[in-house]
């Protein structure tokens, strides 16, 4: 019984931390349908404008934190994502933070007589920031050089 | 040392270290090209770029924490980061401050052209 509940434990854990940890990231189709993935270089645009012709395909995004809040492992997962759309360029309109309190369950309960019988009061520790950092962008198909 | 001061610093000493060293500034970046800008101070546009033709080469993050956490200190650290990159500016520089971290971001761009030659 004992064995059974730390298999659970161990494996609600493993669960929760595969949930939580690392890089994630999305990507949404705008464009036309039946653009394939493809590899190879994608072209960065932050400040400058896109060529002409330049056609949007999609919508993708990478957000992370703890130790995988850096931008050398955010952009490389929002390069991923606009490839799999089939681009060859991506504009990164956004990179900023995201603050949440999450509640602190690090809380404990005294015990305390009061008149004939006894007491309990919680204590619950304050809630903790969490700082995810999200970077957007849109993916682009480029037209082919001539 | 009388030995009332030793023990006054002993004392205070745990406090000092806990003042001096609660805090901490990550950098990040990720380059596209390599930066081989002016050895001077790169100069910060926060949220705008220059008019003068640029480069975008690289993104550049600071994330402070503890007594860093101030939205000064991580665009000071953006930009030290900037000039060891050679980076001749910082543009489109953000920054945002919670109540435990501060993050700044920023692209690293060269001039398309040289800086025009001093007028005399």
């Amino acid at each position: 019984m004992m064995r059974r509940g730390l298999g659970s434990l161990a494996f609600a854990c493993a669960v929760l931390s595969a949930g939580c940890a690392g890089v994630r990231s999305s990507a949404v189709a705008t464009g036309a349908a039946g653009t394939q993935p493809r590899s190879g270089p994608v072209a960065v645009y932050m400040a400058q404008p896109l060529p002409a012709g330049a056609r949007e395909v999609g919508y993708v995004e990478a957000r992370g934190y703890g130790d995988h809040d850096g931008v050398d492992e955010l952009f490389p997962e929002l390069v991923v994502r606009a490839q799999e759309l089939g681009a060859n360029a991506v504009v990164v309109d956004w990179i900023g933070p995201r603050f949440d309190l999450t509640p602190n369950y690090g809380g404990y309960a005294q015990l305390y007589p009061c008149g004939r019988t006894t007491c309990m009061s919680d204590t619950m520790s304050q809630p903790t920031e969490i700082m995810t950092v999200v970077m957007r962008g849109r993916a682009f198909v480029l037209p082919e050089p001539q | 040392m009388s030995r009332r001061s030793l023990a006054a610093l002993l004392l205070a000493a745990p406090g000092l270290l806990f003042l001096g060293g609660c805090g901490a500034t990550e950098i990040h970046s990720i380059m596209f090209k390599t930066a081989a800008g002016g050895s001077q101070e790169a100069a910060l546009y926060i949220e705008t770029v220059p008019s003068r033709p640029f480069i975008e080469v690289g993104i550049l993050q600071a994330i402070g924490t503890g007594d860093q956490a101030t939205t000064p200190n991580v665009l000071a650290a953006l930009r030290q980061e900037g000039r060891r990159q050679g980076c001749d500016a910082i543009v489109l520089a953000r920054a945002a401050r919670g109540s435990l971290s501060a993050h700044a971001s920023g692209m690293c761009v060269v001039w398309a052209t040289p800086s025009p030659a001093p007028t005399p």
